[in-house]
């Protein structure tokens, strides 16, 4: 017997258990091999299935096609240098789509992940972490936005090596927002901090005009993701946590690269009592929500925008003084399931799902802000985003509102990125940026401790211990 | 459902080259085939003088066939068709497969062809994973070094199949 001699059902058993890349080795070695691989779908399919996760049932892929951009993937990521990965046919857009592909394909491995109770591991996931490794691929895909360009520009003195057009950058900007874990120093040998280039973003109020809907969108009024705002407003919240010691807490969501960046990867309990609302609900908002908000001290707010000298277009300076930081626990059920009209803003793929609720602070802190009322709506942009409208209500009165849009979509892990504002969308401001994330389908969960991240009493212990004096102060809000 | 059968209960069977062999059914039992067979004739006929006859495997290959269920006599039989499970599978191979299928090339292909044949699907599993293990990772010169293979390529064919596979290379 001989390997070219035996039968195609052995040939196939022995070949499935390749790697993708020997499919490039194995055709140029004699006609008989060559002619078993080349186009062989099945092979191909038994080979991805070996790598990484089953599809979604309504995907139909071209498994040599994947098989092929995967292998692509790797081989550019590994490249030494970061120019090498950047420059040759500019490899930036073939990343971002090879990248959304694996996401958008994902499923659960099913397990959840090491570190989290309430996110699926996936293999396509760990896949991309493993590429991602390597700093200089961060350096050559995730850095492309203007925001690290400013960076570069100011703080290592570097102009770009390829100029990025504005798709470019904004396809940068949400592989970084996908990768999630934020990116908060640049530069290798004198490492320059972003979270003062992403503050003037995220307090620019310029940003938020109702063309923008006064969230991550676009100014140009088509309800796309303006993914560069996204980015800006992980950075300020990534700097946030990391100051305040939560990054150990909620390390699934915040230091975890690709987890969670994915359609379903949220473990839902199964429950079955549940409501019949709930049931018909495709984003699943009914449970327990970790929410996150920053904001600046309305003095620093107010000088920062309408004291500057220099109101033209172009980005606001550097903004370095210091946030405060909430913690907050958002306990929501949805109350009425809607289609979107013909005329709404909405696409019609999936119903609009109105919901309330209620939100506490979690951490000690006594702020009214904090505790409110709530209620608020999801629905799928035109262009196929998750996007959360809510609305905080303090007795009884209307007073902040929020946009943001689900990071990986449906039921993803990751949860809501996106911006706090006035209700009454006042051009004198405030604005901030704020995340939410799942914690439980259980909006009941007794007291407490029952949603308590793991090792929450330990940080509470430790952040106790340490002095006070952070700018926070006692800043208010008057309204 | 036949009668009883004690674990120590005696199978002969005979290979191409007329070598007839006594196993312990139990053993036997690990091909599906022979297993099926056993189930359907009750095995009570099998005796030395009327030994299962193993059309084309060959004393030597069907020793080491027996050898390889004799040391997995106990293990656990897959529920057939765990799709899932199966396709999670790596290339991973125990450290005692490993050593067993330190043989020859030409063995390590007859004893693939046999658990194909007997039905042994764990066996043919260990089997094609350790011929994929030596062409992973490997250049197209290295495969046909490996597996004496003929470069049957015309010098224009070559460089055509080159460029069709360029994905995998980097530029």
């Amino acid at each position: 017997a001989h390997l070219t001699t035996l039968p195609n059902e052995i040939l196939h058993n022995i070949l499935q258990w390749l790697a993708p890349r020997d499919l490039g080795s194995l055709p140029r070695v004699c006609k008989a091999l060559h002619s078993f691989v080349k186009g062989n779908q099945k092979l191909c399919e038994d080979i991805y299935m070996h790598h990484f996760d089953a599809p979604p049932d309504d995907e139909r892929l071209d498994w040599e096609t994947e098989l092929h951009d995967v292998v692509r993937l790797e081989i550019i990521c590994h490249r030494d240098k970061v120019e090498d990965k950047v420059t040759i046919d500019n490899e930036l857009r073939f990343v971002y789509k090879v990248v959304n592909r694996l996401l958008k394909h994902a499923s659960s491995a099913g397990h959840a992940l090491e570190t989290s109770d309430t996110q699926y591991a996936s293999r396509n996931a760990d896949f991309l972490k493993a590429v991602f490794e390597d700093e200089t691929t961060r350096e050559a895909f995730l850095q492309k936005s203007s925001l690290f360009e400013r960076v570069y520009r100011s703080q290592h003195h570097q102009l770009p090596s390829v100029r990025m057009d504005n798709e470019q950058r904004q396809q940068s900007a949400k592989l970084h927002c996908l990768y999630g874990k934020p990116i908060l120093k640049t530069g290798r040998l004198r490492s320059a901090r972003t979270y003062p280039y992403a503050c003037s973003k995220v307090y620019d109020i310029r940003q938020y005009t109702t063309r923008s809907r006064w969230g991550p969108f676009t100014s140009n009024g088509d309800d796309k993701v303006d993914w560069e705002k996204v980015e800006a407003i992980l950075i300020v919240l990534g700097s946030n946590i990391y100051t305040k010691k939560l990054t150990r807490l909620f390390s699934d969501v915040w230091d975890s690269p690709f987890s969670g960046s994915w359609k379903g990867s949220f473990i839902s309990a199964p429950n079955p009592d549940i409501s019949s609302l709930d049931a018909m609900d495709p984003y699943g908002v009914t449970g327990t929500w970790y929410r996150i908000v920053c904001f600046l001290d309305y003095n620093d707010f107010f000088s920062y925008n309408f004291t500057n000298p220099e109101r033209d277009q172009s980005p606001l300076h550097t903004l370095d003084v210091g946030e405060a930081t909430r913690l907050i626990i958002m306990r929501i059920h949805v109350t009425k399931i809607e289609q979107a009209g013909p005329d709404s803003e909405f696409s019609p793929d999936l119903p609009i799902v109105h919901y309330e609720g209620v939100s506490r602070p979690l951490d000690d802190s006594w702020d009214d802000n904090a505790s409110s009322d709530l209620r608020g709506t999801v629905g799928l942009t035109k262009e196929g985003e998750v996007r959360w409208t809510s609305v905080s209500i303090f007795q009884g009165h209307e007073r902040w509102k929020s946009e943001g849009v689900q990071i990986g979509g449906v039921r993803s892990g990751k949860g809501v990125l996106g911006n706090w504002f006035d209700r009454d969308y006042d051009p004198h401001g405030p604005c901030g940026p704020s995340a939410f994330w799942k914690a439980s389908d259980s909006e009941t969960a007794h007291g407490t401790h029952a949603v308590l991240p793991r090792n929450f009493l330990l940080w509470s212990a430790l952040i106790q211990m340490e002095d006070s004096d952070d700018p926070e102060g006692d800043m208010e809000y008057t309204v | 459902m036949a009668e009883a059968k004690p674990a120590s209960q005696k199978i002969w069977l005979v290979s191409n080259d007329n070598a007839t062999m006594e196993v312990d059914r139990a053993v036997v039992e690990r091909s599906m085939l022979l297993k099926n067979m056993l189930e359907d004739l009750g095995g009570a006929d099998v005796s030395p003088e009327n030994p299962i006859p193993i059309p084309n495997v060959n004393e030597a290959v069907l020793r080491k066939v027996v050898e390889w269920c004799e040391h997995h006599r106990n293990d656990p039989v897959a529920a057939p068709d765990d799709e899932s499970d199966a396709r999670k599978k790596t290339t991973d191979i125990e450290e005692w497969d490993q050593k067993f299928m330190q043989v020859d090339q030409e063995m390590l292909f007859e004893i693939i062809l046999a658990s194909n044949f007997l039905d042994i699907k764990p066996l043919l599993d260990v089997g094609c994973k350790t011929v994929a293990n030596m062409i992973k990772g490997k250049s197209p010169e290295e495969i046909r070094k490996t597996f004496n293979i003929t470069n049957d390529f015309s010098a224009e064919e070559e460089e055509q199949i080159r460029r069709e596979n360029e994905w995998a290379e980097d530029r």
